[in-house]
């Protein structure tokens, strides 16, 4: 199930892990470093964005993700480094000339102009005949499935309906390329990912080369065909969400998707008995892991609970503990359980025997040694 | 009370000190009661009503000594009448100067705005704070000088041993000295005219969004034409408002064409003082300060309501 990483060397920061798709590149990152005084916004990264990818930087807030896409979109300057779109590089290009649309967080939507105003505008700006711009308009308009609020200003729309008016105008005049810096982060939670969905969608039909900034996981991983996680103005891993989730290559990825309990320690034992051993417990681990330290990523859906007195399958690790917590979500039981060694671990199950789970019960949490990701190495 | 507490025990203290400290929470009980809280609002505004009323009640003065005949050599007024205004209007001197003050303020407010905007721009988002404050100082100077030092100041500038004068002659313009000429009193209304527009303007400056114009810029807007078509239209309607009050000021200025004018070229208010005072017909004057205050006040709405219109409301 993991792919053998070569995890003892630790990985090159700014060198994706996988290679990327085939096809021609859209945008190339070379060594692009962004200073802001002494701190360095952007370390460093290079990454390969394909034509027709639809590209995630996923990264807590300060990460570096949204400058990396002010300096593709030409609003910043690179310190070093360089930038290519389609091939060219834009060192001297300013940003009307680079053919590329921005969502942003606000949406950018001018106030002073009404809807079909708005997404005429960067029709209006190539200068495109007023008979074409009405068609292209309406054309925008049909794709969004906006209803007939042309004529209405701005502030008189819903926030969903300015999440379309933004998008209809970063696409009414076909650009090669889309950046979306988290304009869905302001939305509710059924609208943003109805909203993604659309984007999803759009991706599709219009087959646009999307790069997609977010500080939220389930945004990145709806639809993205790779994303990259980044911290601290580097890029720390870029892959298919898969990849991220079940071959992490450090504890910052491990520990930022997913919310898992870490548990980290040295492997011991031969092969067929191997194991991991920390803070006083004992875990069997898959015996390909190679290294002499190791990290278990213990996420909530991977992990079994059962009352204590039910008795288990016989799962290759198990942990006694107490529930502190449990709540129903409407698929499962998410509960907290505190086990033997004062650590807490979070578990979410869908089990028949889900409704015993209470605060205050003994549970016993286990886990099949092949069913979660182990990190290599001691995850720097 | 205080006083009445103390006087409730063994010995009674009415000193001075306590029977203010009695009466201010009097006061404040007063205040605090309902009814009295809903005559806030209103005992608030009392001062500046007042002020409001007395200027009222002396345009109105104006007004009615305008509407009367007047006998200059008894000093009595006479019967209701137009016949101020009628003196007024044929008055040899008085169509030129109306036209010129109207010309003038309308082209001062204009140059006004023009100027005020991109220098409010940089002043709103300027990083340093020192430049900013040098910017500021620059800008209030001659606000703070007061007309007839700043106007004497021009005097010097402009004169035949001034700067500018030096400076035409060395680029072979060798112009005649430019006191007296209508661009003297227009350089002068200017310099006063632009920080208060620039004060005007300057809050919806800082309300304006640098994201839009980022947005613009990726939409494929040139730095000019996010002016023209992002940042202008934002400012249209504070703009406007800007070039009424710059319009209503120059109408009314006196100071720059009586001392840069040097009686050349003067102003519906060098006119007005001059029949008021000199000729000590006041009831003509009063009819000439009425003209003033409705060109004024017309030119000032028809400004603010250009500001509203709507152009392309609908459609592309």
């Amino acid at each position: 199930m993991l792919p053998e990483l070569n995890a003892t060397e630790p990985v090159p920061d700014s060198q994706p892990l996988i290679t990327p798709p085939a096809g021609r590149p859209m945008v190339e990152l070379l060594g692009i470093t962004k200073r802001f005084g002494s701190v360095a916004a952007v370390d460093d990264v290079s990454v390969t964005i394909q034509e027709g990818e639809y590209f995630s930087f996923l990264g807590p807030s300060g990460s570096g993700k949204t400058t990396v896409l002010r300096l593709v979109a030409g609003l910043l300057e690179a310190d070093e480094g360089q930038l290519l779109i389609g091939g060219a590089d834009m060192r001297r290009t300013p940003p009307d000339e680079r053919n590329l649309a921005v969502v942003f967080q606000s949406l950018a939507l001018f106030p002073h102009l009404s809807v079909v105003q708005n997404i005429a505008f960067p029709l209006r700006m190539r200068r495109v005949a007023r008979r074409e711009q009405a068609a292209k308009v309406r054309a925008a308009l049909e794709l969004m499935q906006l209803p007939d609020i042309g004529d209405r200003r701005i502030n008189e729309l819903s926030g969903g309906q300015r999440q379309r008016v933004a998008l209809a105008r970063a696409l009414v005049y076909q650009p090669r390329l889309l950046l979306l810096d988290e304009p869905l982060s302001a939305l509710d939670r059924r609208l943003r990912e109805d909203m993604q969905l659309e984007i999803s969608r759009l991706h599709r039909e219009v087959g646009i080369t999307i790069l997609n900034v977010t500080h939220d996981q389930r945004e990145a991983v709806l639809g993205s065909t790779r994303i990259a996680v980044m911290n601290g103005g580097k890029i720390m891993q870029c892959g298919t969400s898969r990849e991220l989730f079940e071959s992490p290559t450090s504890t910052f990825v491990a520990a930022f998707l997913g919310d898992p309990l870490l548990m980290s320690g040295s492997v011991s034992g031969s092969d067929g008995d191997r194991c991991l051993r920390s803070e006083g417990l004992t875990l069997r681990i898959p015996d390909h892991v190679a290294s002499s330290s190791a990290t278990v990523v213990l996420r909530p859906e991977l992990l079994q609970v059962v009352p204590a007195d039910l008795g288990t399958p016989g799962w290759d690790n198990e942990l006694r503990g107490v529930v502190t917590f449990a709540a129903f979500d409407g698929t499962g039981v998410f509960a907290q359980v505190q086990i033997e060694d004062e650590r807490a671990v979070t578990v979410h199950t869908a089990s028949r025997s889900a409704e015993r789970i209470a605060v205050g019960e003994r549970v016993i949490v286990g886990w099949d040694a092949a069913d979660v990701p182990v990190l290599e190495g001691n995850g720097d | 009370m205080h006083t009445a507490k103390v006087s409730d025990g063994t010995v009674a203290v009415r000193t001075p000190g306590w029977v203010v400290v009695d009466g201010l929470i009097s006061l404040r009980r007063a205040v605090a009661r309902p009814s009295a809280r809903r005559a806030v609002p209103y005992l608030l505004v009392a001062p500046a009503l007042l002020l409001v009323c007395i200027l009222l009640a002396g345009v109105l003065s104006l007004a009615w000594s305008s509407l009367h005949s007047y006998d200059t050599f008894l000093g009595t007024s006479g019967k209701f009448s137009f016949t101020q205004y009628q003196q007024a209007v044929q008055d040899p001197q008085f169509s030129g100067v109306l036209v010129r003050t109207m010309l003038m303020a309308a082209l001062t407010a204009v140059v006004t705005v023009a100027f005020s905007i991109p220098f409010t721009l940089v002043l709103g988002r300027i990083r340093s704070r020192g430049l900013r404050l040098v910017l500021l100082i620059a800008l209030f100077t001659p606000f703070l000088t007061g007309d007839v030092t700043r106007t004497f100041g021009w005097i010097v500038a402009l004169g035949p041993h001034g700067p500018i004068h030096g400076l035409l002659h060395l680029i072979g313009v060798g112009a005649p000295t430019l006191l007296g000429t209508e661009w003297a009193i227009g350089v002068g209304i200017v310099q006063v005219t632009v920080p208060i527009v620039v004060v005007i303007l300057l809050p919806a400056v800082l309300k304006l969004d640098p994201e839009l114009e980022a947005a613009a810029m990726t939409m494929g807007a040139p730095r000019r034409r996010v002016f023209v078509s992002v940042i202008l239209p934002q400012l249209k309607a504070t703009g406007f408002a800007a070039l009424a009050i710059a319009f209503a000021l120059s109408m009314s200025s006196f100071a720059d064409p009586l001392i840069l004018g040097e009686g050349r070229n003067d102003f519906l208010a060098n006119l007005l003082q001059d029949r008021y005072l000199n000729l000590g017909d006041a009831p003509l004057g009063a009819a000439i300060g009425i003209i003033l205050l409705i060109l004024v006040g017309a030119g000032f709405g028809a400004t603010l309501a250009l500001g509203r219109v709507r152009i392309g409301r609908r459609g592309l």
